[in-house]
């Protein structure tokens, strides 16, 4: 009966649906772990802002992983904002520029509805927007970011934006984070590694395996890896009263929950009817 | 001269590259921000032809009236939708700019697009879990092994984990530092060394295949 019911799918999707819809209704505040990568990327933007450089925070993902991406941006730029470490913004993939771009203008109007123009673009963040080939960019901005871009998604000159004084190349950022679902990051690390700017990632859960090689070596500072990695800076933000509440990573760490013991119970009993089947057989 | 002069080009470009990595200076720096500059330009060409491909294939399919044809006149109207929207900004609203919460390419971009590519990815959670109960057996010590591990790095990500043994982050946190990195290093290297065995096959053409050669 069981393994009948295993076998069939919608049995399955079922059971997964109630148990991400019921765990977004019901208030289990557990306490959400932090990773020493994710607190080493908090560290980074505490220390950009101490060496009073900016960072950069590169949106490479698109909507399809946002549920994942997007919540750590968001955590970052609020770190940014927060401590007042001028955020460069920036994208490599077309589908996420609209989304990247209301990040950033959604959180500046946040904080500008609690403290009227404490976030001013041009000297505490800038959007870029997006470019092709993105290694050839990359390679342009080691050496000349303004040049590389030129001007911002709306055509106003770098030149001009107080953000930009005294920034050439990667040496005179603080921080640069690539943010995505795909290899993009990898690229961050091929062509970047050489500059003074140090390099973090923030990827998918089932992405984020790939970079420990690169934060062994020294090569990244950290990872944040997928909505748990995220919902981990969110409550950095909240110990260190940098924002007043866990933002959508942080709702999400119940359904995770949830759906997490879910599918290893299904693992289980899946194994159990097989020894169970394989011993009838003997 | 139409096979040799791809070659040539990828040699004295790959070259380029190669010094100004390795022999930084003005002249070096100059010559890799012209090149830089000029491919940046180049990859737009890409795009008309891609809109021509993609534009010819649907047509031909809605002409042939091939298998799933009908999918076909969705796609072509939802593209010229989206361009024809990008394009006008004022079009049906007090739009002013490209940010603009009012501007049609931006609802598109926000209400159809955004949740259309999160419900395709969200579906994933349903294969994995179905796959998992189905397929994750321990039906020798290597598969008993991943089934261990796999079990003890779900847990070890979620909050419950924590709250059921306060140990097992950190476990997480040493399988993934130490035995996962010693696979994806061992993976790495070898795609390392491929890769530039592979770039020295092309830049001396050696290697023609991506011109269509043997």
């Amino acid at each position: 009966m069981l393994a009948k019911l295993l076998q069939d799918s919608r049995t399955i999707y079922t059971v997964i649906l109630i148990v991400i819809i019921i765990p977004f209704m019901v208030t289990l505040k557990l306490p959400i772990p932090v990773p020493p990568p994710v607190r080493s990327v908090f560290n980074a933007v505490e220390e950009s802002h101490e060496r009073k450089q900016p960072i950069i925070i590169s949106f490479d993902f698109d909507p399809s992983v946002a549920g994942e991406c997007a919540p750590m941006a968001k955590a970052m730029v609020r770190h940014a904002f927060a401590t007042k470490t001028p955020v460069i913004g920036l994208t490599f993939l077309i589908n996420g520029a609209n989304l990247a771009q209301s990040i950033l203008d959604q959180t500046a109007k946040e904080f500008n509805e609690r403290e009227p123009g404490s976030i001013v673009y041009g000297k505490d963040y800038v959007w870029l927007g997006w470019k092709p080939q993105y290694d050839q960019v990359l390679v342009a901005m080691g050496h000349d970011i303004k040049r590389a871009f030129r001007t911002d998604s709306e055509n106003r000159s770098l030149n001009d934006m107080p953000i930009f004084k005294g920034v050439t190349n990667f040496d005179d950022i603080g921080l640069s984070t690539s943010i995505a679902g795909s290899a993009i990051p990898e690229d961050w690390i091929a062509y970047t590694m050489q500059y003074k700017a140090r390099l973090a990632v923030g990827t998918t859960a089932v992405s984020a395996t790939q970079y420990f090689p690169y934060m062994q070596a020294g090569q990244i500072v950290g990872v944040i890896p997928g909505a748990t990695g995220a919902a981990a800076y969110e409550r950095l933000l909240v110990d260190n009263k940098y924002w007043p509440e866990y933002g959508d990573a942080g709702a999400m760490a119940n359904t995770q929950s949830a759906t997490h013991i879910v599918i290893i119970l299904f693992i289980i009993i899946g194994n159990v009817v097989y020894f169970i089947r394989k011993s009838q057989r003997q | 001269m139409k096979k040799r002069l791809p070659l040539i080009l990828a040699f004295v470009f790959g070259v380029i590259y190669v010094v100004q990595y390795y022999v930084p200076g003005f002249a070096s720096t100059w010559l890799a921000n012209k090149t830089s500059d000029w491919i940046i330009v180049m990859s737009f060409f890409i795009y008309p032809l891609a809109i021509y491909s993609f534009l010819y294939y649907h047509i031909i399919r809605i002409a042939k009236q091939a298998p799933k044809w009908q999918y076909s006149i969705i796609t072509l109207v939802c593209m010229i939708g989206m361009i024809f929207a990008g394009f006008y900004v004022e079009w049906g609203t007090n739009a002013k700019s490209l940010g603009d919460k009012d501007y049609v390419f931006q609802k598109l971009y926000d209400f159809l697009l955004v949740p259309l590519e999160a419900t395709m990815f969200s579906l994933l959670a349903f294969y994995i879990a179905s796959a998992a109960a189905r397929a994750f057996r321990a039906r020798n010590v290597e598969a008993t092994l991943l089934l261990i591990t796999a079990i003890i790095i779900m847990l070890s990500r979620v909050t419950i984990g924590q709250a059921m043994l306060a140990q097992l982050p950190a476990i997480g946190d040493w399988i993934l530092e130490w035995p996962n990195t010693a696979a994806r290093r061992a993976i790495l290297i070898g795609v390392g060394l491929g890769g530039a065995a592979t770039s020295l096959k092309i830049l001396l053409g050696i290697e023609r295949s991506y011109l269509g050669m043997r």
